[in-house]
C-alpha cells in the first residue's frame, strides 16, 4: 500500500468514524428527548392538556408581526410619530395576550385514544383520537384547527375542531409502517394556532398504546397451501363444532312437531297464530389446514400464508394455520381470523434494537 | 353520536376572511389619497373589485401571467413618477401596488398573512400625515377589523359574532398594557434620517414673492401651539412675532434665502463657531440662575405642526432648550432655527424667551455687504425716490421712519387680493396700486431701505396667536406674516410696515385689520357659519381636545415622560429607573392574571372558614392524611390518631367552631369578629403545637 | 367520641321524648334483624322523610321482615302485595263492583279498596309485574291518591310503600326504568349478615314474635314535622347543589340528579341529622344518605339497554355506587 493510499484510507476511516459519532450522538439525543417526554407527559390512553405538557412559540407569522411592530416602532421613532409608536405597542400587546389566549385554548384539549385496529403494511391505518370533555375546562371547549403528525414523519394532518358540535368528535390519523410486526404508537404530536395563528402550541402525546402490523397479502397461486383438513380428526372435532353451528340465523320455517321450542317465534305466533321457527344456516363448508413449505422465504410465506388466511375467511372456511411454530386448529370467525393474521405478524420476529441499544452494543464492540 | 372529522386544510371561512381583508385595504388606500398616487389607489380599487367578483369562486381571478405583466408595468410607471415624490412616498406607494397585486392572486395562508402585516404598515404610514384623535380612532377600528378577519380565518368554525367579541376584548386588554409602555418605555431621539416627501411640505416656503403669504391666509390651518407656564408669561399681542426666515437675496420679483448665506452657515457650522443666539442663551442662563423666579416665566413650550421640513420658528427672540428637545434644534448666525431632521410629526419644543435680546451682526462685514445688494436695473422710481427722501433724512433711523410714515400718511390699505404687479412690481405698488398684503410692504420697505443704503432684510413667519387658554397661544396658518430688519449701528433692528397701515393686525389679528378695510378673510356661507355661537363652542370644543391630544399624545417626549414619572416619584435616580421597569413589568403580569385567572371563588367564603381551612391544610400537611372530599367531623376523626393531644384537642375545638357557625341555625349570628377572632386564635395555637 | 359532645344544641323536652323513641325503635328493630344498624337507620330516614323506600336484594335477606317490623313499630296498617307477572292493576288497587241487592238502593256500584289502601304497603318483587302494573303502584305512589272509573280515591296517610326487587338473573322480570326509580325517596340493599350477626339470628329463640307497637298513629305525622324543623343552613344547601350540579355538568353522570333528587337530599339529610340527635344537619349527614338516595337515580340507561335480561341488574346496582361515590368525592364541602 503506497502512502498516498494509505492516507486517504485513514481520512476515510476518519469520516466514517465522524459520521458514525455524529450518528450517536443523534440517537443519544433522541433518547434525551424522548426520556424528558416520557417524564413531562407520561404515556396515557387519555390526556387532558395542563401547563406541562404545553409548548408554545410564535409562529412563522408571529414572527414577521413582530418584526412589523419593531419595524413600526423605529419608524415611529424616526419621524418622531407618537401614534406610530403607540400602535407598534398596541401591536406587541396584541402579541403577549394572544400567547395567553392561545395557550388557554390549548389547555383545554383532552383526548382519549381509541383501540386502534390492526392493518397489513404498505396499507394505511387510522388511528382514532376522540376529543372529550377537559376534567377542568369543563365549560369550554378547545377551538380551531388542530394539526396532528406523528412524531416520527413529516406528513400532518389538519381537523376543525367544532365548539359547538353536540356530538364527541373523533380524529382519525392515518398511520404507515413498512414492516409487519407489534410497535409501540409513536408519539402524536398535535398543534393548534387558534385564535389568531401568531403563536402555535404543540405537545407530544403518548398513548400507551400498541399498534399490530399484518404482513403483506401475497398471492402466488403456483404454491400449494390449502390442505384438505384430516378426516379422522374431523369426526373428532365434529361433536364441538356442531354446537356453534347454529348461531348464523337463515331464514324462517313452518313448525314441525318435534323441533325444540326455544326456536319457535313467539311474536309472530302470538300476531298471527302460524307456528314459526327459525331456522339456522351451517356456515361450515370446507374444513382446510394453511400450511407452506418451510423451503420458501419466510417472509413470502408468511404474505402468502396472509392471503389464504384472508381468502378463507371471506369464503366463511374454517381453517387452521400450520407454519414453523405456529400451530393453530381450525376454526371460523372474525377473531380467529385475528388470531392467525396475528400469529403470522409476529413470526421470527428479529430482535428489535433501540437506538441507546444500538449505541451500548457498538461502544461494547469498538 | 360521534363526528368523526375528516382531514381538512381550508378553512371555510376563508372567502369572507379574504374579503374582509381586502375592504380594511380600500378604506386605507382612501386614506392615504394624501402619499398615493390616484393610479394606485384605481389599480387597488380595481383589485378589491376582482376580489369581490370572485367572492364564491376563484376562478374569476386573473391567472398569475396578467398579474405579473400588470406589475412589471406598475413598476415602469412608478420608477418614472417616482422622483417627483420622494422615496418615501415610492415606498408606500410600492407597497400598496404590491398589495393590490398580491390580492388579486390571493390563495393560501401564507399570502394571507403576509397581506396582513402589509396593511399593518400601512396603518403606520397613514399616520404620517394624520394625526388627529378622530384618525386615530379610524385607524384603531381598521386594525380591530384586519385582527377581526384575522380571527375569523384562524377559526374555522367559530361564528362571527364570537370572533368579533373576541377581537375587542383582545383590542381593549392590550390598550392598558400599550399605554403602560407609552408611558414608561424610553421615548429615544430620531436614530437617523429618514427621507421625506417632497411634495407635502406645509406652511411657510423658502422663497416669498408677494402674494404668497397672502394665499397662506386663506388656511385656517394650525402652525403651532405655545403653552406658557403662566398666563402672566403670555407676551402682549404685539410682541408676539415668531420668527422663521431670513430672506436676504431679492432678484426684482421674489425674495430667498441667499445662497451666500447658506454657504456661510456651513462653514460657520464646520468652524464649529457658537451662533450668536446660543451665546445669549448662556448668558441669559447665567443671569438667571443670579435671580432666580424669572427664569420660569422665560420658558415655554411649542408643539409644532408637521411641516416636513427643517426651519422652526419660536418668539423673536428665542434660544432653544436642548436639553428637553427630543430633536435637536441648531440656532444659525441669522438668528433663525433649524431642527437636525425635518418635522414629521407633531412634536413639542421647548425655548427659553429673551424679549429685550437685541439681534447682533456677528459676522460683520458680510451680513452689511448681503444685505446692501440690489437687482442692477428695476424699480427705478423708487430708487429716486429713496435718494430724495435720504437727502431730507440723512440718518439710517431717519430714513427707516420716514419711509413708514410715507406708508401711513399715503392712504395705503390692507388687502388680500391686491392686483397683480408683474413689472417693476415694488414701483407699481408704492405709487400705482397703494394696496397690498404684509409681503408687499415688507418687500417694498426692504428695497427702500437697501436703495438708500441702509443694510435691511425681510423676515417671514408668523405675528399673533389666538388664545386657547390663559397661557395657551395657537397660531394658525392665517397668521403668516413678513417684516422688515434693517441693520443699524451694527444691530439689526426690526421695522413692521403692515402695522402702519392696520395697526390693528398687531393688536387683533388678520380678520380684524381685514375688516376694517371691508374684506373678509373667507367668503361664503361657511364664513357666515363660523360666526354662530354654536359653531364657535363645537370648534372651541374641538381645539381643545385637540390641544390635549397634541400635548399628551403627540407631544408626549422624553422630557414629558421625565416630569411625569418626577410628579409620581420624586427625583429620578438610576435605581429608581430600574425599579419603574420592574414595576411596570409586574404590572403587565398582574393585568395577564386578572385577564386570565378569574378571581378564585375561595375569596367568597368568611373570614373564619378560611381560617379554618388554612388550618386544615396544615393539618394535612404535617400528618400526611388528606381530607380530599371528607367532612369536617368525619376529617377529625380520622386525623386524631395522627395527632398529638394538644393538637387533637385545637382542632376538634375548631372543628366544633367551625360546625356550629356554617351550619347551626343561629349561624354565625352577631359575633362575626368574635368568631374571627376566635378561629384566629385557635389557628396559631395550632400552628405552634404542630410546631412542637 | 365526639358525635355527643359535639352537639351544644338542646333538645326541647318533647323532643327529648322523641329522642327515647327513635332509640326504642332502632332497638326494637335491631333485634329483629340484626347487625344492620346502618340499613334500619336509613329505612328510618325514608320514612321520616314521608318517602318510599326501595329494596334490592336477593331472597331471604329480610326484606320482607324489615318492612313487616317497621309497620309493627310505628302501629300502621300493614298489607303486602306480592307481584306476580299476572297480576292486574285492579287487583291491586281496588274496583268497582256491582251490588246486586233487593231494593233499587242497593243496586249500584261501590268500591271494593285493593290492598294499597293501607299505610305501610310492602310490594315484593315489584320486578315480576307487569310495566302496566308497575306504573300504576308508581302514580299511586306519587300522587297518594288513585283514580278508578272518574272518582278519585285517597290513599291513607302516612302512606308508605316499600318495594323490594329481585336482583337474581331470573325470567319474566321486567327491570323498573329510570324515570319510575326516581321515585323512590332511597335504595338500600341489606345484604348478608355478619358472622356474629347471623349467629345471633340463629341462636335467637322469639325469631317470629311479633314486635309490640312503639308509637301510636300520630306521632309518626309528629316526627315528621319535628324532622322538617330540623335547620339545614345556606352552607349545606350550597353542598348540596355543588353536588347536584356536578352530576349534570360532568358527562361522566348520563343520568343527572334532577331537582326531586336534590329536594330528598335535603330532606334526607335532615331526617338523617334528626335521628342522629341534632338540631341541625351537616354534611355527615348529606354524605351519609348520599349513595342510598342517588345511587339508584344515577345509574345509566344504556348499561342496560338491549340486553332484556335482568342479569344486568347486579351490574346496574354497583355502576349507580360506584358513580354516586365518585360523585361525592369530587366535591370537597368545605367549599361552599
Amino acid at each position: 500500500m503506497s502512502n498516498a493510499a494509505k492516507h486517504e484510507f485513514k481520512q476515510k476511516q476518519n469520516t466514517s468514524i465522524r459520521a458514525r459519532l455524529s450518528h450517536r450522538r443523534k440517537a443519544i439525543l433522541s433518547t434525551m428527548l424522548s426520556r424528558w417526554l416520557d417524564k413531562r407527559i407520561p404515556p396515557a390512553s387519555q390526556h387532558s392538556l395542563t401547563l406541562n405538557s404545553i409548548f408554545v412559540l410564535p409562529t412563522g407569522f408571529g414572527w414577521s408581526f413582530i418584526i412589523m411592530a419593531l419595524c413600526l416602532f423605529l419608524l415611529g421613532t424616526n419621524y418622531q410619530n407618537n401614534l406610530m409608536v403607540l400602535l407598534s405597542y398596541i401591536l406587541l400587546s396584541v402579541m403577549l395576550l394572544t400567547l395567553f389566549y392561545t395557550h388557554q385554548n390549548f389547555a383545554r384539549l383532552a383526548v382519549k385514544s381509541q383501540p386502534i385496529a390492526p392493518f397489513h403494511c404498505h396499507q394505511t391505518g387510522t388511528f382514532q383520537l376522540a376529543v372529550i370533555k377537559h376534567h377542568a375546562q369543563q365549560d369550554k371547549p378547545c377551538k380551531g384547527n388542530l394539526v396532528a403528525r406523528w412524531f416520527d414523519t413529516k406528513e400532518q394532518v389538519s381537523f376543525i375542531l367544532n365548539a359547538e358540535e353536540k356530538s364527541q368528535q373523533r380524529l382519525s390519523v392515518p398511520i404507515k409502517r413498512s414492516k409487519r410486526g407489534k410497535y409501540p404508537l409513536p408519539r402524536l404530536t398535535l398543534a393548534c394556532d387558534f385564535p389568531l395563528g401568531l403563536f402555535k402550541c404543540w405537545t407530544h402525546l403518548d398513548f400507551d398504546a400498541d399498534i399490530l402490523v399484518y404482513p403483506q397479502p401475497l398471492q402466488d397461486e403456483a404454491i400449494q397451501v390449502a390442505l384438505p383438513f384430516d378426516e379422522s380428526e374431523q369426526s373428532k372435532n365434529d361433536t364441538t363444532t356442531s354446537s356453534h353451528s347454529s348461531t348464523d340465523f337463515h331464514s324462517l320455517s313452518d313448525y314441525k312437531a318435534g323441533e325444540p321450542l326455544n326456536r319457535v317465534v313467539w311474536k309472530q305466533v302470538a300476531k298471527s297464530g302460524d307456528w314459526v321457527v327459525k331456522q339456522f344456516s351451517d356456515p361450515i363448508n370446507e374444513k382446510y389446514y394453511l400450511s407452506v413449505d418451510n423451503q420458501i422465504d419466510v417472509e413470502r410465506a408468511i404474505s402468502i400464508l396472509t392471503h389464504h388466511v384472508i381468502e378463507q375467511s371471506k369464503n366463511g372456511n374454517q381453517f387452521g394455520l400450520q407454519y414453523r411454530s405456529i400451530d393453530i386448529s381450525p376454526h371460523y370467525g372474525d377473531s380467529h381470523t385475528h388470531q392467525c393474521l396475528k400469529a403470522l405478524s409476529l413470526l421470527n420476529l428479529p430482535q428489535r434494537t433501540y437506538p441507546n441499544d444500538a449505541f451500548s452494543a457498538e461502544a461494547a464492540s469498538s | 353520536m360521534i363526528a368523526l372529522l375528516k382531514p381538512s386544510a381550508l378553512s371555510s371561512h376563508q372567502p369572507i376572511s379574504y374579503f374582509m381583508l381586502a375592504i380594511a385595504y380600500g378604506v386605507l388606500l382612501l386614506t392615504l389619497t394624501e402619499e398615493l398616487m390616484i393610479w394606485v389607489i384605481i389599480l387597488g380599487l380595481c383589485a378589491i373589485v376582482v376580489r369581490t367578483v370572485s367572492f364564491e369562486k376563484s376562478s374569476h381571478l386573473p391567472n398569475a401571467r396578467t398579474v405579473n405583466l400588470l406589475a412589471v408595468l406598475s413598476l415602469f410607471a412608478l420608477t418614472w413618477f417616482g422622483f417627483s415624490i420622494g422615496l418615501l412616498n415610492s415606498m408606500i406607494n410600492l407597497l400598496a401596488i404590491a398589495f393590490a397585486l398580491k390580492l388579486m392572486l390571493l390563495d393560501s395562508k401564507r399570502d394571507f398573512h403576509l397581506l396582513f402585516c402589509t396593511s399593518l404598515f400601512l396603518i403606520g404610514c397613514g399616520f404620517i400625515s394624520a394625526l388627529s384623535v378622530i384618525a386615530w380612532l379610524g385607524y384603531l377600528g381598521v386594525l380591530l377589523f384586519l385582527l377581526l378577519s384575522l380571527a375569523y380565518y384562524h377559526g374555522p368554525v367559530t361564528p362571527l359574532k364570537s370572533s368579533a367579541k373576541f377581537v375587542g376584548t383582545l383590542v381593549i386588554q392590550s390598550i392598558p398594557i400599550a399605554a403602560l409602555l407609552f408611558l414608561v418605555m424610553p421615548q429615544l431621539p430620531p436614530l437617523w434620517q429618514m427621507p421625506t416627501s417632497k411634495s407635502q411640505q406645509t406652511g411657510l416656503s423658502d422663497t416669498v414673492t408677494p402674494g404668497d403669504i397672502a394665499s397662506l391666509a386663506k388656511s385656517s390651518e394650525l402652525a403651532f401651539t405655545a403653552t406658557f407656564p403662566s398666563a402672566s408669561a403670555v407676551p402682549e399681542p404685539q410682541q408676539r412675532y415668531w420668527r422663521a426666515l431670513v430672506m436676504e437675496d431679492f432678484n426684482g420679483k421674489t425674495w430667498s434665502i441667499g445662497q451666500k448665506r447658506k454657504q456661510a452657515e456651513r462653514q460657520l457650522a464646520t468652524m464649529r463657531r457658537t451662533p450668536p443666539l446660543l451665546l445669549l442663551a448662556n448668558t441669559a442662563e447665567n443671569e438667571e440662575s443670579d435671580e432666580s423666579g424669572i427664569s420660569e416665566t422665560k420658558s415655554y413650550e411649542m408643539i409644532v405642526e408637521p411641516t416636513k421640513q427643517n426651519w422652526l420658528f419660536a418668539l423673536e427672540l428665542s434660544a432653544p432648550n436642548n436639553g428637553k428637545n427630543n430633536i435637536t434644534v441648531n440656532a444659525q448666525f441669522d438668528y433663525t432655527l433649524r431642527t437636525s431632521t425635518p418635522l414629521m410629526s407633531k412634536k413639542s419644543f421647548y425655548f427659553d424667551y429673551l424679549p429685550n435680546a437685541p439681534v447682533t451682526n456677528p459676522v460683520g462685514e458680510f451680513e452689511r455687504q448681503l444685505n446692501s445688494l440690489l437687482p442692477a436695473t428695476s424699480n427705478q422710481e423708487t430708487r429716486q425716490w429713496v435718494s430724495s427722501l435720504k437727502q431730507a433724512n440723512p440718518t439710517p433711523r431717519g430714513l427707516a421712519s420716514a419711509i413708514m410714515n410715507y406708508f401711513k400718511q399715503q392712504g395705503f390699505t390692507y388687502t388680500l387680493e391686491p392686483n397683480a404687479m408683474p413689472v417693476d412690481p415694488i414701483d407699481r405698488f408704492i405709487f400705482e396700486e397703494k394696496a397690498g398684503f404684509c409681503a408687499h410692504y415688507a418687500s417694498a420697505m426692504t428695497f427702500a431701505l437697501r436703495a438708500g443704503g441702509v443694510p435691511a432684510r425681510m423676515v417671514t413667519g408668523y405675528q399673533g396667536g389666538e388664545q386657547l387658554d390663559d397661557n395657551v397661544l395657537q397660531v394658525r396658518q392665517y397668521d403668516a406674516h413678513a417684516w422688515v430688519e434693517a441693520l443699524i449701528d451694527d444691530t439689526w433692528v426690526r421695522y413692521d410696515p403692515t402695522s402702519m397701515v392696520a395697526p390693528s393686525r398687531l393688536q387683533y389679528g388678520i380678520e380684524q385689520a381685514l375688516a376694517e378695510f371691508g374684506e373678509k378673510r373667507t367668503d361664503g356661507l361657511l364664513g357666515d357659519l363660523r360666526e354662530g355661537a354654536l359653531f364657535t363652542t363645537l370648534q372651541n370644543w374641538m381645539r381643545q381636545m385637540d390641544y390635549q391630544w397634541s400635548k399628551w399624545i403627540l407631544g408626549f417626549d422624553a422630557n414629558k415622560q421625565k416630569d411625569l414619572l418626577e410628579d409620581l416619584l420624586g427625583q429620578i435616580t438610576t435605581k429608581k429607573m430600574t425599579a419603574v421597569f420592574l414595576a411596570t413589568l409586574s404590572i403587565v403580569g398582574v393585568i395577564l392574571l386578572v385577564y386570565f385567572f378569574p378571581i378564585q371563588r375561595q375569596s367568597t367564603l368568611p373570614k373564619y372558614h378560611r381560617i379554618y381551612l388554612n388550618a386544615l391544610s396544615a393539618i394535612e400537611k404535617h400528618s400526611g392524611v388528606e381530607r380530599q372530599y371528607l367532612s369536617p367531623r368525619e376529617y377529625l376523626n380520622k386525623v386524631s390518631s395522627h395527632l398529638n393531644e394538644n393538637t387533637q384537642k385545637i382542632l376538634s375545638e375548631m372543628t366544633l367552631l367551625f360546625i356550629e357557625s356554617s351550619y347551626s341555625r343561629e349561624g354565625i349570628g352577631d359575633d362575626k369578629a368574635k368568631v374571627t377572632l376566635k378561629m384566629k386564635h385557635h389557628n396559631r395555637a395550632l400552628k405552634k403545637s404542630l410546631r412542637q | 367520641m365526639f358525635d355527643e359532645a359535639g352537639n351544644p344544641q338542646q333538645l326541647t323536652l318533647s323532643d327529648n321524648a322523641m329522642r327515647l323513641d327513635i332509640e326504642e325503635i332502632l332497638q326494637a328493630l335491631g333485634e329483629k334483624i340484626i347487625g344492620k344498624q346502618h340499613q334500619l337507620k336509613l329505612a328510618l330516614t325514608c320514612l321520616l322523610s314521608n318517602g318510599h323506600l326501595l329494596i334490592e336484594d336477593l331472597p331471604g335477606m329480610g326484606k320482607t321482615t324489615l318492612s313487616h317490623a317497621l309497620s309493627q313499630v310505628f302501629g300502621l296498617q300493614y298489607s303486602r302485595i306480592q307481584f306476580t307477572s299476572d297480576l292486574l292493576p285492579s287487583d291491586m288497587l281496588g274496583v268497582n263492583i256491582f251490588h246486586t241487592g233487593e231494593a233499587d238502593t242497593d243496586k249500584q256500584f261501590t268500591f271494593r279498596h285493593g290492598p294499597i289502601f293501607s299505610q305501610v304497603v310492602l310490594a315484593d318483587e315489584l320486578n315480576r309485574a307487569s310495566p302496566k302494573t308497575q306504573s300504576a303502584l308508581l302514580e299511586a305512589m306519587e300522587e297518594r291518591q288513585v283514580s278508578i272509573d272518574g272518582t278519585t280515591h285517597s290513599l291513607p296517610s302516612p302512606f308508605f310503600v316499600i318495594a323490594t326487587q329481585n336482583p337474581s338473573s331470573q325470567s319474566g322480570t321486567y327491570p323498573l326504568p329510570e324515570s319510575q326509580l326516581d321515585r323512590f325517596f332511597m335504595r338500600i340493599s341489606l345484604g348478608y349478615p355478619e358472622w356474629d350477626a347471623e349467629k345471633a339470628m340463629l341462636k335467637q329463640s322469639n325469631a317470629s314474635t311479633a314486635l309490640s307497637q312503639i308509637l301510636d298513629e300520630g306521632s309518626l305525622t309528629a316526627l315528621q314535622k319535628s324532622v322538617d324543623d330540623v335547620h339545614a343552613s345556606d352552607a349545606l344547601i350550597n353542598y348540596i347543589l355543588m353536588l347536584v350540579n356536578e352530576s349534570r355538568s360532568n358527562s361522566a353522570y348520563p343520568n343527572p340528579l334532577s331537582p326531586r333528587a336534590s329536594r330528598a337530599l335535603l330532606q334526607g339529610a335532615k331526617a338523617w341529622a334528626f335521628i342522629s340527635n341534632k338540631a341541625f344537619a351537616t354534611p355527615d349527614d348529606v354524605q351519609a344518605v348520599f349513595t342510598a338516595i342517588t345511587a339508584h337515580r344515577l345509574t345509566s340507561s344504556s348499561q342496560h339497554q338491549g340486553t332484556g335480561f335482568d342479569n344486568s341488574t347486579y351490574a346496574r346496582e354497583s355502576a349507580g355506587e360506584t358513580l354516586s361515590k365518585k360523585l361525592l368525592e369530587s366535591i370537597d364541602p368545605l367549599a361552599a
